[in-house]
């Protein structure tokens, strides 16, 4: 059985941790009430979080699994108070994720663009990295780009800084490519929040079960540790007269990406987990995508987990090598910063304009 | 003059008792069949062989006189041989039966003393003509209201074997029951045969209400030979005269509940039903019930006021009550009202404490415990899961 460490990052990771929480509770509305964890694997889950409502909107995250990081009310998509606080409650957080025992592998989850979650993840990983010597995974969530300037350049210092620490895999998942997934702003985060749970309760769920194929931890590791180590979700989810064939298609295309990615050109490793009745694992057809795919990105990592009744389920996951989507993001996130740093001198400027207008005046009563 | 009155009455006395008096007596031998009479001086004194006792040879004979003039009782004497028994008296003896022989069970030679100069003759039963009449009173309606005539029926009916012959009837009026009409002397055939009835009629009218009876009718009759008087009488008859009807009102209270054995707390409901069960209206009507301490209102009333109740209409008041004591009560509602008043009484209602048989309530126990635990389960985990 593995041991896996989850840490769910400021208000986003708090979420998505909730999520994954709620589905491994079954995801009915009260599960939390009747239902136990179904986790295959000892799973520690931890949110941090500096904004204390935050913490307290989670509903199926255990009061032992917050941490409240009190400082002020959250540290303002502030990067800067970010760090400093994280350094201030560092021995703290550290000490509460030692006190939950040895792992295996941990998965770090984060929003990029927020405050909390962009400042302390990068320390974070890096001290752990310090402290231990079991991978550390982070599943890092893209702002909308119309989110504004800050967000835009806390997100691409955060995830450049994360990729300067030794951690082992970055995760993408971006809502700007996500937003289609419910029509208004709360549907569309839960919805997508939920669809980051789906895939990670079936990743770490074939990461610790018997397989026919095998895929395990080892696998993972080599396979994020491939390119760059980036790395996103593909997941598709197949009906009773679906082929095995179109569902693992569908997983690999934009609709069951979490990142927008070409997969056949920027992927250099892959792993496929496929799972379901075995009326449905047509081994042709498996074989005949698998092959189509290794031809393209090198080798691909397979694992089948048969289980009975289910309808087909596959959950592909790309290392890549670059990012054209990355590397507009960063553009993008650039001019944000230049924008930033213009309105920050004109009205540095326009202050000393002020000044020197109301040199030697004096008012009059 | 008082003393010269009784010797007066001694000599018409003696006069009139023939022989009486006579020192000569004779005895003479009488074979008789029961039934056979020996007349002495026509008639005057009668000896009649009643029965007989052959196993121990008595006779019994039946003395008599005339009861208008010799003023002696009948005597029924019984002879036996060498046993003499003389009427009227063993001291006054007229007549005398010395001895019986030759008894038989419908016969006996029977020897009796006389006066030597008194004539004798026997009178055989099949001589003897007796009549006797049976007399019955009937009247058309035993029950009449005031001022209707009521018929009165006289039936005199001969069930003797000689006919009846001056027959005299007297028929008593009474204040009541006026006779219509002429004199109340109803009419009789007479002679009247034997085997023959009669009858008459009378109508009396019924002038005020009561039960009343009319009296004995009393006929007095002779036998064909007119020295045997006989009397007889009739039944009596009530006559019911009802009195003229008023027309009042009656009222009738009833009382009832839904149940009569309730536990402690419980409401009983409360229907008290008045009817005019007269035939006039009942104005002013006044239910009053007062509620026992152990009892309590609930809503609605157990008393009520109505201006009138018309015949055979009926008042329903309803009220829920509630029984705050354990103890046996009851109601009496009271209804006054301008013809009088009425007062009846409820069913008991019977109050206990509620008794809980805890045995049929083990089922739960289970589901108890099972809910308990789920309920701490729930705040095990609401609690786990709140921050």
């Amino acid at each position: 059985m593995l041991n896996i460490l989850l840490l769910g990052i400021g208000q986003c990771g708090n979420r998505i941790l909730d999520a994954i929480n709620h589905l491994s509770l079954g995801g009915g509305r009260f599960s939390k009430y009747y239902s136990q964890q179904q986790y295959v694997s000892n799973v520690q889950t931890i949110a941090i979080n500096t904004a204390l409502n935050d913490l307290k909107e989670l509903k199926h995250t255990r009061a032992k699994d917050r941490v409240h990081i009190p400082y002020l009310h959250g540290v303002g998509a502030n990067r800067n108070i970010g760090k400093q606080c994280f350094i201030e409650n560092r021995d703290m957080i550290l000490r509460t994720i030692e006190e939950r025992g040895n792992f295996d592998v941990a998965f770090v989850i984060t929003s990029a663009s927020g405050g909390t979650g962009s400042s302390f993840t990068p320390l974070l990983v890096k001290e752990l990295k310090e402290r231990y010597s079991f991978p550390i995974y982070s599943i890092i969530v893209l702002p909308f780009r119309e989110e504004g300037t800050l967000y835009m350049q806390n997100a691409a210092f955060c995830l450049q800084e994360l990729r300067e620490t030794s951690v082992d895999g970055v995760i993408l998942v971006d809502n700007q490519f996500l937003k289609q997934a419910g029509k208004d702003i709360k549907t569309a985060y839960d919805s997508i929040n939920r669809m980051v749970a789906d895939r990670f309760l079936f990743l770490i769920r074939a990461l610790d079960s018997e397989m026919m194929m095998v895929t395990d931890l080892g696998d993972f590791n080599t396979l994020m540790a491939s390119g760059a180590r980036l790395a996103t979700f593909g997941f598709a989810k197949g009906g009773k007269n679906q082929s095995i064939k179109d569902v693992i298609k569908e997983s690999m295309s934009p609709r069951g990406l979490l990142f927008s990615t070409q997969p056949y050109e920027e992927a250099v490793r892959a792993m496929i987990i496929i799972q379901g009745d075995k009326k449905y694992l047509d081994i042709n057809e498996i074989t005949s995508e698998v092959e189509t795919l290794s031809s393209n990105v090198g080798h691909v990592f397979k694992g089948v987990l048969i289980r009975n009744r289910e309808e087909p389920q596959v959950l592909t996951i790309f290392s890549l090598s670059a990012s054209e989507e990355l590397d507009k993001f960063y553009l993008e996130a650039i001019e944000a910063i230049k924008k930033e740093k213009e309105q920050k001198e004109r009205t540095k400027s326009q202050k000393e304009v002020a000044n020197d207008l109301f040199k030697g005046i004096e008012p009059e009563y | 003059m008082k003393k010269h009155a009784i010797l007066t009455l001694l000599i018409f006395f003696l006069v009139s008792t023939p022989s009486v008096f006579a020192a000569d007596k004779t005895s003479m031998d009488f074979p008789l069949n029961v039934g056979d009479s020996v007349y002495f001086e026509d008639g005057y004194y009668k000896v009649k062989l009643v029965r007989t006792d052959d196993v121990m040879g008595f006779a019994w004979l039946n003395f008599s006189c005339d009861t208008m003039r010799c003023g002696y009782d009948p005597k029924e004497l019984k002879g036996y041989q060498d046993e003499p028994n003389c009427y009227p008296t063993s001291l006054n003896q007229i007549i005398c039966i010395k001895k019986t022989r030759e008894v038989t069970s419908n016969r006996a030679i029977v020897n009796l003393t006389f006066p030597s100069d008194w004539s004798w003759q026997i009178i055989t039963a099949e001589e003897l003509k007796m009549p006797k009449l049976v007399v019955r009173k009937t009247v058309d309606k035993p029950r009449v209201k005031v001022d209707e005539i009521v018929q009165v029926k006289i039936t005199i009916e001969n069930t003797g074997n000689g006919s009846a012959t001056g027959i005299d009837i007297d028929e008593i009026p009474i204040t009541a029951l006026i006779p219509m009409g002429e004199e109340l002397e109803p009419k009789i055939r007479d002679p009247l045969p034997a085997g023959e009835s009669d009858s008459d009629t009378y109508l009396v009218q019924a002038v005020k209400s009561g039960t009343f009876t009319i009296p004995k009718t009393s006929v007095r009759y002779w036998d064909e030979s007119r020295k045997n008087e006989y009397t007889a009488e009739s039944n009596t008859v009530s006559v019911t005269v009802l009195a003229p009807e008023v027309k009042v009102s009656k009222l009738t209270t009833t009382i009832q509940f839904d149940k009569e054995n309730v536990t402690r707390g419980e409401e009983i409901t409360a229907t008290i039903l008045i009817r005019n069960v007269g035939d006039a209206p009942a104005n002013d009507v006044d239910l009053i019930t007062r509620l026992p301490p152990g009892l309590e209102l609930v809503s609605g009333a157990l008393e009520d006021k109505y201006h009138e109740i018309k015949p055979g209409s009926t008042r329903e008041v309803k009220a829920v009550i509630r029984a705050v004591k354990v103890g046996n009560y009851t109601l009496t509602p009271r209804t006054v009202y301008s013809d009088g008043e009425t007062t009846t009484t409820s069913p008991v209602i019977i109050v206990t404490e509620e008794v809980v048989e805890y045995t049929k309530y083990l089922y739960l126990i289970p589901i108890l415990l099972i809910l308990l635990i789920i309920i701490a389960i729930v705040i095990k985990r609401h609690r786990e899961y709140s921050f």
